[in-house]
């Protein structure tokens, strides 16, 4: 195997290695927006129910 | 103000906000960033349909329409500060359907030409060496410009100003390396080399299209202005000098190119500066160009990625598509999902290998946006008479501008017609069936109380 055979394999992997970071890393904001949003939510909630109570 | 709402404003106003770290430098760069491609590989295509003259014709004809179009789009661009450039134009002056459509023609002409550059990447690394395959260092070359775009957009854009810096250098680096200024040295041999004006008039207006080549993207600058610390300045600035940059460039491309390759081989070359280098059998500038035409490419692709996720990112927030596709990334502040989105597509053109089918896409939807800033201007200046809105700066002898720029687009299209047509009618298809999508399926999506930023003052009129 000729050293330009193997660079195209380290550029696959070097591909590979990166398109897996993104990915993983978008996968992760995506469950946190998730999150974020629900967390909003309970403050939103919270706060309606504390101007209920107070009459406003 | 409903529950849905008022979370959307929260999560807006903490994490949504594009930072404003540009100045002219970074204009600059990422305008000629993307054109700089086009002196390396593409433009040669006009020397097929038309000639040696052809295309020097092509590339002047081609210039006066693109300063027209800068000063166009940056007095505009000036006034509207926002992420979005021609797509934010439309949105404030001709509505929501011309706004879609100008997105979609400014997603795919850059989508297209980052494309077209990653394919010269993979193609002339595999000069080095038979071993080499193109795919898997078009795939590389994708990867990492896209990590950087969805890391954050000023530290890509200093290392783009770098390399096209270098990448500019390199084309003088084969100037002098010609000898052109000692007669009896000189290695160009125009006399023998070019070839007239073959096809005739006929063959200028096909060559039209591929002298865009010279300069399509630069009006990508103005899709900086949400993020320039000063607008008014930067922009105009950064736009004007890429344009001096461009033509200078242009001009010594050609002369260099036609007076070292036969314009045979010229008119079919995927990278015709690398084969003028490769001409010249001198080592040193071989690898200058070998060096130079890789990281045109690489800068090109870079401002391509930054430039279409952000019309993409501008029509999701306008709600003109899922709106869902204007998040931006927590830590980054970049709009990483339209990145994401819009690498498969990139990747699929890539992938064809038709280096002229992919670039002619890419002119053609540019063109059209081309057509509708020409009739934006004259609707502009109705709309917002001088001295009716601050603008940074102000396109001299309107309507001329405009007129030139309608009169030699439509010309260029009428060209585009005798050598791609079928290219042609498929990309009209395309944008009438997303058209009527639009129309008949998102448009009661789209929230038309928002579609107008508050601070935008009523037009004359109005």
């Amino acid at each position: 195997m000729t050293f330009w055979v193997i660079m195209n394999w380290v550029a696959y992997a070097s591909s590979a290695l990166i398109f897996g970071w993104l990915i993983k890393d978008f996968i992760n904001i995506e469950k946190n927006y998730d999150e974020k949003i629900l967390l909003a939510m309970e403050d939103w909630d919270k706060n309606m129910e504390d101007c209920d109570k107070k009459g406003g | 103000m409903n529950k849905d709402m008022v979370i959307n404003e929260v999560i807006e106003k903490k994490e949504s906000h594009l930072s404003k770290v540009l100045g002219p430098m970074h204009i600059w760069a990422l305008g000629v960033g993307i054109v700089l491609v086009g002196e390396f590989m593409g433009w040669n295509f006009a020397v097929a349909k038309g000639g040696s003259l052809g295309a020097i014709i092509a590339c002047w004809a081609m210039g006066l329409l693109y300063v027209s179009l800068v000063m166009i789009n940056t007095e505009i661009g000036s006034v509207i500060p926002e992420a979005g450039g021609q797509y934010a134009m439309a949105k404030y002056l001709l509505g929501p359907l011309a706004a879609f459509n100008v997105g979609l023609m400014i997603v795919f002409q850059y989508a297209m030409l980052q494309a077209a550059d990653v394919l010269v990447v993979g193609e002339i690394l595999r000069t080095l060496h038979p071993d080499i395959q193109s795919l898997p260092f078009i795939l590389l070359a994708l990867s990492v410009l896209t990590f950087l775009n969805y890391r954050g957009i000023h530290a890509t854009l200093t290392v783009n100003f770098v390399i096209t810096a270098i990448a500019y250098v390199t084309i003088f680096i084969l100037l002098f390396g010609t000898k052109f200024y000692l007669p009896g040295a000189s290695l160009l041999r125009h006399g023998e080399l070019m070839s007239g004006l073959p096809y005739g008039w006929v063959g200028i207006v096909a060559a039209f299209q591929f002298g865009i080549w010279f300069y399509l993207g630069i009006e990508g600058t103005a899709l900086g202005a949400e993020e320039c610390r000063s607008t008014g300045r930067s922009l105009p600035l950064g736009a004007l000098t890429g344009m001096v940059t461009l033509i200078i460039g242009a001009t010594i491309t050609w002369y260099v190119a036609s007076g070292m390759v036969d314009w045979v081989k010229l008119g079919q070359s995927v990278y015709p500066l690398y084969d003028a280098a490769l001409a010249t059998k001198i080592p040193f500038v071989i690898g200058a160009l070998f060096v130079g035409t890789i990281l045109s490419c690489l800068a090109s692709a870079i401002g391509c990625i930054a430039d279409s996720s952000r019309a993409w990112f501008s029509m999701a927030r306008d709600t003109l598509i899922p709106n869902w596709f204007g998040g931006i990334h927590p830590k980054y502040k970049t709009p990483y999902r339209a990145i994401i989105f819009l690498l498969p597509i990139s990747l699929s053109f890539g992938f064809t290998g038709l280096l002229d089918q992919v670039i002619t896409f890419s002119i053609f939807s540019g063109l059209l946006v081309y057509v509708l800033m020409g009739y934006m201007m004259f609707k502009f200046r109705k709309m917002y008479p001088l001295d009716s809105i601050k603008r940074g700066y102000v396109s001299p002898w309107h309507p001329y501008p405009a007129i030139v720029l309608l009169g030699l687009t439509l010309v260029t299209l009428v060209g585009m017609y005798l050598g791609y047509w079928i290219n042609l009618l498929s990309g009209f298809l395309f944008y009438i069936f997303a058209s009527m999508w639009f129309v008949l399926h998102r448009y009661k999506y789209v929230d038309t109380n928002s579609f107008i930023k508050k601070r935008w003052p009523r037009p004359n009129g109005y």
